[in-house]
């Protein structure tokens, strides 16, 4: 179900809320087997920090993996749905530039 | 590149003080103000050095550098925002291990970046010295933002004072964590190595007006 990142600047086969609701809890650890698109990832979910670096690495990962989560995006992040409106945006938004190393 | 980012390439240790979305850099006097402002940010002054005090900021200052090894502010990348302070000090050269501390704008708290930060700093760290392991000592409350840690294999929970600590109407116990060399790489090869690992940026649009 993990997008392709093709050399254009947009990621293509991007998932539905229903899809990525399923993706979410088979590929979320610590996520239960049923969730809502209103769970609420810290009090419904219980996510901690550890869980956050594991949501926030599979969703780069399924637009790709080249693609960084920018912080802006990720404080928005508060429920499921917010999670896959954030994913929306990475798999959309143009790129800007290199992480310079 | 493409296809997921398995973290191998980062587990290598580096000089870099560059990690995904964040750069640690020097302290500047520029950050001083900011910093204290932190310190006294009600939901991070009971889980940082003052627990709570209101020290004068001269007194903040002289009490910012004893001790320290290294230490970087935390700022986004091409921001010079204060977004936390990433810490080693008590160095013991003789036994090969050092005390760290990660403070981050409570903002920021529950999202993964103080990892990541800290992550930095272990990468920092191992390269420049030999330690064997880097010690945290935290607090209950605290420590509940990053349970799962050593289930996912982050730091070993080594030392826990039952009821050390009194705040918010409660005793919170201190725990002791350690994060060791072998544990570093370890975790760099999973989905981890992933925060450190370079990548490319979305142009995120300003917020509506």
């Amino acid at each position: 179900m993990r997008g392709e990142m093709p050399t254009g600047n947009t990621r293509t086969d991007v998932m539905s809320l229903d899809e990525f609701k399923v993706w979410f809890a088979a590929e979320i650890e610590w996520s239960p087997a049923e969730i809502t698109e209103d769970s609420d990832l810290v009090e419904d979910l219980g996510m901690d920090s550890v869980g956050a670096v594991d949501l926030m690495a599979a969703i780069e990962e399924a637009v790709g993996g080249d693609v960084i989560m920018p912080i802006e995006l990720l404080l928005q992040i508060t429920t499921v749905r917010d999670a896959y409106l954030q994913y929306c945006a990475l798999a959309h938004l143009p790129y800007e530039s290199d992480v310079p190393r | 590149m493409s296809g997921p980012i398995t973290g191998h390439d980062e587990a290598r240790l580096s000089p870099s003080l560059q990690t995904r979305r964040l750069h640690l850099r020097m302290l500047t006097n520029e950050d001083h103000a900011p910093l204290y402002r932190l310190s006294s940010d009600p939901d991070v002054t009971f889980q940082w050095r003052f627990r709570g005090t209101t020290p004068s900021y001269d007194e903040f200052l002289k009490q910012l550098y004893p001790g320290v090894l290294c230490q970087f502010v935390v700022s986004p990348h091409g921001s010079q925002e204060v977004l936390g302070l990433v810490v080693a000090y008590n160095a013991d050269f003789r036994h090969r291990f050092c005390h760290a501390a990660v403070v981050m704008h409570p903002r920021l708290h529950r999202r993964g970046l103080g990892i990541e930060a800290f992550m930095g700093l272990a990468r920092y760290v191992y390269y420049g010295w030999d330690f064997r392991m880097i010690i945290m000592e935290t607090v209950g409350i605290a420590f509940e933002n990053f349970a799962r840690g050593e289930e996912a294999g982050y730091f070993t929970v080594e030392g826990r004072i039952r009821d050390q600590f009194y705040y918010g109407g409660r005793y919170w116990d201190g725990i002791s964590v350690t994060h060791r060399r072998d544990q570093f790489e370890k975790v760099m090869q999973g989905r981890v190595g992933q925060l450190l690992a370079p990548g490319r940026r979305v142009k995120v649009p300003p917020p509506p007006k």
